[in-house]
């Protein structure tokens, strides 16, 4: 009896990782790829989450890099559409990748402004931990205003996915600016001073998060050196 | 901690931060093989993490 009790655990656990790898590689929703053993489904969503919470993870202490952002664009492509219908806009692009989730470019389709939309990507499977820090931090920049910080204009959820739309700034990522500065010294100054006064501004607003590294910095071309 | 084609992948995308297309070109191998293992990799992660990540307490109504 122990050696069909066992026998069964093993092929149990080999079938979840196989739903797993299968929800991973489709991109398509727990309940649907479990459909033919409902009896797994609540393991495997257990799973998943755990699985998401570690790829947080991993994504903070290894970012991956704009060139491999731009591979992951064409692995997510299939979940953009449900914001054009659901959320009033339209994703366009992909601009980066961070911690928690990934940011795009879109249009607001009534008001044909194009902002830059954050999206939990870990969505529902996110715990409530990593929900409730995403919304304080469109909290926190929402209660700011600096020239050089982006406007937070939106907060909503699209099939369990948190997002929030800011400002779209077209300057490109503050890591992308530096590749190209590393000679220009004065240059790289006046980026750094129009940093500080950011976060100096974000600091008095007692309100500063971590949401400033290189690949989450964008920055304006107009004003970038002037504020 | 990861088998040796997993751990491969791994180190080429996430530390070294080349492409899928770019790693796939390195290994020899097709790009859905490269995201295949990266996934794997990451399962085998969160199992060996299982320990010092406990399942976080039922979410309570607030």
């Amino acid at each position: 009896m122990l050696t069909i009790g066992v026998a069964g655990s093993c092929r149990t656990t080999c079938q979840i990782d196989e739903l797993l790898e299968e929800i991973l590689e489709s991109d398509r929703p727990a309940e649907d790829v479990c459909a033919q053993c409902p009896d797994l489904l609540g393991e495997v969503l257990e799973r998943l989450k755990r699985l998401r919470s570690v790829e947080a993870e991993v994504e903070s202490l290894f970012p991956l890099s704009d060139a491999a952002t731009k591979s992951v664009a064409i692995s997510l492509s299939g979940s953009v559409p449900a914001l054009t219908v659901d959320s009033g806009y339209e994703v366009q692009a992909i601009l980066g990748r961070g911690g928690m989730g990934v940011v795009y470019k879109a249009t607001h389709l009534k008001l044909h402004r194009s902002v830059a939309l954050k999206m939990l990507l870990a969505g529902s499977y996110a715990s409530r931990q990593e929900q409730t820090r995403f919304v304080r931090e469109a909290e926190a920049v929402a209660a700011l205003r600096h020239p050089n910080i982006v406007l937070v204009y939106d907060i909503g959820e699209v099939e369990g996915h948190p997002y929030f739309t800011m400002e779209y700034v077209d300057g490109g990522s503050l890591a992308e600016k530096m590749g190209r500065l590393q000679s220009a010294i004065r240059e790289s100054a006046q980026t750094l001073a129009t940093l500080a006064q950011a976060v100096q501004a974000a600091i008095r607003a007692a309100s500063f998060t971590a949401i400033s590294s290189p690949r989450t910095s964008w920055h304006r071309m107009d004003v970038q050196s002037g504020a | 901690m990861l088998p040796d084609e997993e751990r491969e992948v791994f180190s080429l995308v996430r530390i070294q931060g080349m492409t899928h297309a770019e790693v796939a070109d390195v290994l020899g191998v097709a790009e859905k093989t490269v995201q295949r293992r990266l996934n794997r990799s990451l399962m085998h992660l969160t199992d060996k993490l299982r320990d010092l990540r406990p399942a976080p307490a039922p979410d309570k109504a607030v």
